[in-house]
């Protein structure tokens, strides 16, 4: 850079000023072309830190809009799996029904396979990812929440599955086929215990007769233990109840009636005496409850097992602790590495927010589902429990498993449960609920994003109009100096001389 | 015997002609020669023994020594102004407009951008791709900012070096001129001539240093610097410049030659002393002047700016606060706080009221003892104080008591400091008392992670140590190559943890958006220069504002400068140059008299002709 121009006053002023215009010219020429009126940091003038703090602003709803388009598109995906499951919900409610046997009982075959295939749908459903997240589980979104059907099921890598630990449930529940319960006839006494202090089998809960000549000991001690002694001849009709609990927490009772004719089932002969009596009382009580065994008591088992094996938020996998299952009298949290563990997602007590975006400053979404929320563990309880039953016209357990496998389905998968926390149909609502917000969020930042731009375009726009008015004026001036000086530099003296 | 007399009078006149025409003409030839003066020729009429006639009074050159002086200080003010404004508009534009691909704000809003995608996606191994590639580019523009800054301070040690041996030589040739014009006998054209060339060469070095000229009456000058300097007295004085190699933001002027790392501009004086020119700021304008400037000040401003927005990126990611517990003692109530986690560089705040008004103490550890004491206030207005934490809990806890003063109790046991309020005095109250603690692992379970690191892949505790780690750390800035083999660190906060876990990323982001940091201690080389404080966004904001800023003014400057420059040279066209219709006319002038004067002669000759036939 040379200050001092090496010909000390050399050019005109006037010829200076038209380089200035000129400058000028171009300047409003690269303007107009450009849309911008600042090419560089220091023309943008005292509005710099003004666009610097909108672009960071407008920055930063550029990153919210991107978050929230992506956990759009994951809430959206979730919405459409949740009222798929819902369906399914409802079609496996109707799958079994109690007594529904069909005709020729053809629904003892369909409702296992059926009942299979819907649980292999609703684990395709909640095994669904979306570019390799799985919206099933939780916070652990990299991990597959699910097994395969046939792996809960029949287990897998030498894992016991579902069928495996229901069995092993069974057997510690029906034992040795009274479920768990001991009956022993003293003279005209008849008592009947638990045979240990244990989880499995029935529990005995009340016992109530209508018959004036029978002493009752209501269940005592521990293990429980009642009593009925026949202090004289009951009168026909008369009926000693005997009430039960059910490892599921259901009840059931066994009503004998005394007859004075040959008994049929849930009947006892009045003997000769008390003690004939209580001994015809004992087989009758015997026979009733081997029957209950076989039926409701595995129904009960079952759904019990299905608690155990298929976990809800927070609780552990148990099974029954063994072998020697007929005789177990523990349950055990199930370890990894024998029990296949049908969830293996995120466990967070609150699974919404277990997953969460931040789509603006101060708010952010949670939008985390977990497979082993209430109203999926049920579904897939509920299926399962359906999935592994055997049912057969030869079997004569049939139509009692049935019936009482029905009924407890019905009532898991009952409407009834919608309103409960984190069942599919309150997932769906705050799905939704969440997806209306971000959809008021993404409005507001649009608006705000037009609002910031349009004030960019204020500070670092031009006015066309007012650009081309401005370079209309430096080109007339920029003419008439042109003109001007033109003529100046050819008035000289020099030329009049002779 | 009139004749003789009306004789040579004519041929007075007639030689005067002849004298004017030889000034007229060269006046001509040069008009467009670069600082050519205008001469004139005095005519005087003389007292003869029996006649007036006119004789040549000798050639005067047009000169006007204050307007002389103005020019000398206006042109090193304008070659000042020019030399900022140039490497300032370099600055800017390595610095970028706001929204420019490339820009430093546009990169951290990338990466801001990456960091809340990834908070939306923690599983994806793209999202976390992208992250790093983002904060790669993030570093490298930093890198390449400083390499641009420290780029801008080599040329401008460069362009010293070559400033130095025009000005020895331009002093060097006005020596000459000098020597010359102390010889009065010579011809009086050719010594115009000379003194147009010292003019010319006065304009030279004015224009590299700051310089004030006195005029002797045997138009020899001697030469000084504004400051009074001696330069050109009789024998010129010799500048040398000795560069120091390689420039980094490191290497920065002090005044103790044995610790400065940049080249030294030395003024061997003719009396065989040496001046330290930068040292004793004796250079102030001229293009050394904005040099020197431009080298020790202004771009280190800026690369400290860099630094802090570096220093800013890397510890808003990497600092874990560390919270207190409650404490009492009888009636009075405070908090303790656990030291062990606080690095060298490190520091706790506490937040205190006392007599009403709530102050913030801010408590650096500083393990280098020659960095003590330490006790300003930051950009941000907190009290900061340095504090040597090797003695442990107890010392801190002493060097705390002394600066709260009576009102509040501090004891330390271990590694922890507890303070407390006057109790029921009710006088003073502890508000609040954390730590701000560098991780030191990537997977130790806590949030922060040490995403940018310092050469070697040296955490960035911003340690004061030595010449303190913040300096130049903009230049060395890169990505933990930990997090570049792994990108799964991003995430993960123990080896155990989910892929799926968005707490880190969210930790991150919301640290870069609302974690402050402020300029620490005025900078040494330009204390009121521009303290940056706030999120680094802030910084980055107020950087580039600043930068914007000072080129804007460095521009303006100019512009005013060079404006100056063109009404000064107005002056000197009209006082020095030629106007060739002036001359043209004088020209005609002289023709006429010449053409008077030969006709006076011509009839003098026929008198004398018929004189002589008689």
């Amino acid at each position: 850079m040379t200050i001092v121009n090496r010909t000390l006053y050399p050019v005109q002023n006037s010829v200076r000023l038209i380089g200035q215009l000129q400058n000028r010219f171009q300047n409003l020429q690269a303007q107009l072309a450009s849309g911008k009126n600042s090419s560089n940091l220091a023309e943008m003038g005292s509005s710099r830190f003004f666009d610097l703090s909108i672009r960071a602003r407008v920055s930063r709803i550029d990153g919210y809009q991107s978050s929230y388009d992506m956990v759009n598109l994951r809430t959206n995906m979730a919405s459409q799996l949740v009222s798929n499951l819902d369906k399914l919900e409802s079609s496996s409610r109707s799958l079994m029904v109690p007594s529904n046997y069909g005709s020729a009982n053809v629904n003892f075959g369909t409702v296992p396979t059926l009942a299979r295939t819907n649980l292999d749908q609703a684990l395709d459903l909640m095994n669904t990812d979306i570019e390799g997240r799985y919206l099933f589980s939780g916070a652990k979104t990299d991990v597959r929440p699910l097994e395969s059907g046939s792996a809960i099921l029949d287990g897998a890598g030498g894992k016991a599955g579902f069928k495996q630990v229901a069995a092993e449930r069974q057997a510690a529940d029906v034992g040795n086929g009274l479920g768990r319960l001991t009956a022993t006839t003293t003279t005209d006494t008849v008592a009947l215990a638990e045979d240990g202090t244990h989880p499995f089998g029935f529990k005995l809960s009340t016992v109530t007769s209508s018959s004036a000549s029978v002493t009752l000991t209501q269940p005592t001690g521990a293990p429980p233990a009642l009593a009925v002694k026949f202090n004289a001849l009951p009168l026909a009709g008369d009926t000693v109840t005997i009430g039960l609990t059910l490892p599921d927490g259901t009840s059931d009772q066994v009503m004998l009636k005394a007859v004075t004719g040959t008994p049929k089932a849930g009947e006892f002969q009045i003997g000769i005496d008390a003690d004939t009596t209580a001994a015809n009382f004992s087989a009758a009580l015997t026979t009733s409850l081997t029957s209950l065994g076989s039926t409701t008591l595995v129904g009960a088992s079952n759904n019990a097992a299905a608690e155990n094996f298929f976990n809800g938020q927070g609780q552990p996998v148990l099974r029954v602790a063994g072998p020697g299952f007929a005789t177990a009298t523990s349950l055990v949290t199930a370890n990894p590495t024998t029990t296949v563990m049908w969830y293996s997602g995120g466990d967070s007590a609150d699974p919404r927010n277990s997953v969460r975006a931040k789509v603006d400053d101060a708010t952010t979404v949670g939008y985390g589902i977990q497979a082993n929320e209430s109203g999926t563990v049920n579904l897939v309880r509920a299926l399962a429990t359906m999935a592994i039953q055997t049912f057969s016209a030869a079997d004569l357990t049939s139509n009692g498993r049935f019936d009482a496998i029905a009924n407890r389905n019905q009532d898991r998968l009952s409407e009834t449960h919608n309103g409960e926390q984190g069942s599919i149909e309150m997932v769906g609502v705050e799905l939704g609920s969440t997806a209306a917000s971000m959809k008021d969020i993404a409005a507001k930042h649009t608006n705000y994003k037009a609002q910031l731009s349009g004030m960019l375009t204020k500070i670092e726009g031009i006015d066309d109009n007012e650009v081309t008015l401005e370079m209309l004026a430096i080109k007339t001036r920029l003419e008439a100096s042109y003109q001007t000086t033109s003529m100046v530099s050819q008035m000289s003296l020099v030329n009049y001389l002779r | 015997m009139s004749l003789s007399v009306t004789l040579s009078n004519a041929l007075s006149g007639m030689k005067t002609s002849q004298n004017s025409l030889e000034v007229l003409s060269r006046n001509v030839s040069n008009a467009g020669t670069p600082g050519y003066h205008r001469q004139s020729l005095s005519v005087i009429d003389t007292m003869g023994v029996n006649s007036v006639y006119a004789r040549s009074g000798g050639i005067v050159r047009a000169f006007n020594q204050s307007l002389q002086a103005y020019y000398t200080s206006a042109t090193s003010d304008t070659s000042y102004s020019s030399t900022r404004a140039t490497t300032l508009d370099r600055l800017q534009v390595y610095l970028g407009k706001p929204g420019d691909p490339g820009s430093l704000d546009t990169m951290f809003g990338n990466l801001q951008n990456s960091l809340q995608s990834l908070g939306t996606s923690p599983d994806s191994y793209a999202t976390r791709a992208n992250v790093t590639s983002q904060a790669q580019a993030m570093a490298g523009t930093l890198n390449s900012l400083t390499r641009d800054v420290q780029g801008l301070r080599q040329d401008a040690e460069t362009q010293m070096a070559s400033t130095v041996d025009q000005l020895n030589t331009s002093v060097s040739s006005l020596q000459k001129i000098n020597q010359r014009l102390s010889d009065t006998s010579g011809d009086q054209g050719s010594r115009a001539a000379l003194m147009d060339q010292r003019d010319r060469l006065i304009s030279q070095i004015s224009e590299m240093v700051d310089v004030r000229v006195d005029y002797h009456s045997d138009d020899t000058v001697a030469v000084m610097t504004r400051t009074g300097v001696g330069i050109l007295d009789g024998k010129a004085a010799i500048f040398s410049f000795e560069p120091a190699g390689g420039l980094t933001a490191d290497k920065q002027f002090n005044p103790d030659p044995a610790k400065s790392g940049v080249g030294r501009l030395i003024l061997h004086t003719s009396s065989g002393s040496s001046i330290d020119l930068v040292q004793q700021n004796v250079v102030q304008s001229g293009t050394l002047g904005a040099l020197i400037k431009l080298r020790d000040q202004t771009l280190v401003t800026a690369q400290s700016q860099l630094d802090e927005i570096a220093a800013g990126l890397a510890q808003a990611l990497s600092t874990n606060t560390i919270n207190s517990t409650a404490a009492t003692s009888g009636a009075q109530a405070g908090l303790s706080l656990d030291l062990t986690a606080i690095r060298d560089g490190n520091d706790f705040t506490l937040t205190y009221s006392s007599g009403g008004a709530t102050k913030t103490l801010k408590v650096v550890r500083v393990d280098d003892p020659s960095k003590l004491p330490l006790n300003y206030l930051d950009a941000n207005g907190a009290r900061v104080v340095g504090m040597d934490f090797s003695g442990g809990a107890t010392s801190v806890a002493a060097g705390l008591g002394g600066i709260l003063g009576s009102g509040f109790t501090v004891s330390g046991t271990g590694s922890t400091v507890t303070v407390l309020d006057d109790g029921a005095a009710s006088t003073t109250d502890v508000l609040g008392f954390a730590g701000h603690a560098t991780s030191t692992a990537a997977q130790n379970g806590t949030l922060a992670l040490n995403l940018f690191v310092d050469r070697g892949n040296a955490d960035f505790t911003n340690s004061l140590g030595g010449k303190g780690q913040k300096l130049g750390f903009a230049g060395r800035i890169s990505v933990s190559s930990a997090v570049l083999t792994d990108n799964s660190l991003l995430v993960k906060t123990l080896p155990s943890g989910s892929i799926g876990d968005a707490s880190r990323a969210n930790y991150m982001l919301d640290q870069l958006q609302t974690l402050t940091f402020a300029t620490s201690q005025s900078n040494g080389s330009d204390p009121g220069a521009l303290r940056l404080g706030g999120t680094v966004t802030d910084l980055i904001a107020q950087t580039m504002n600043h930068v914007g800023e000072v080129a804007a003014a460095a521009t303006n400057d100019d512009d005013t400068q060079k404006l100056t420059m063109e009404t000064l040279n107005q002056r000197l066209d009209s006082e020095y140059g030629v106007n060739v219709d002036e001359e043209m006319a004088r020209l005609m002038e002289l023709q006429n008299a010449y053409a008077a004067n030969s006709r006076v002669i011509s009839i003098v000759q026929d008198l004398l002709d018929r004189l002589m036939q008689i």
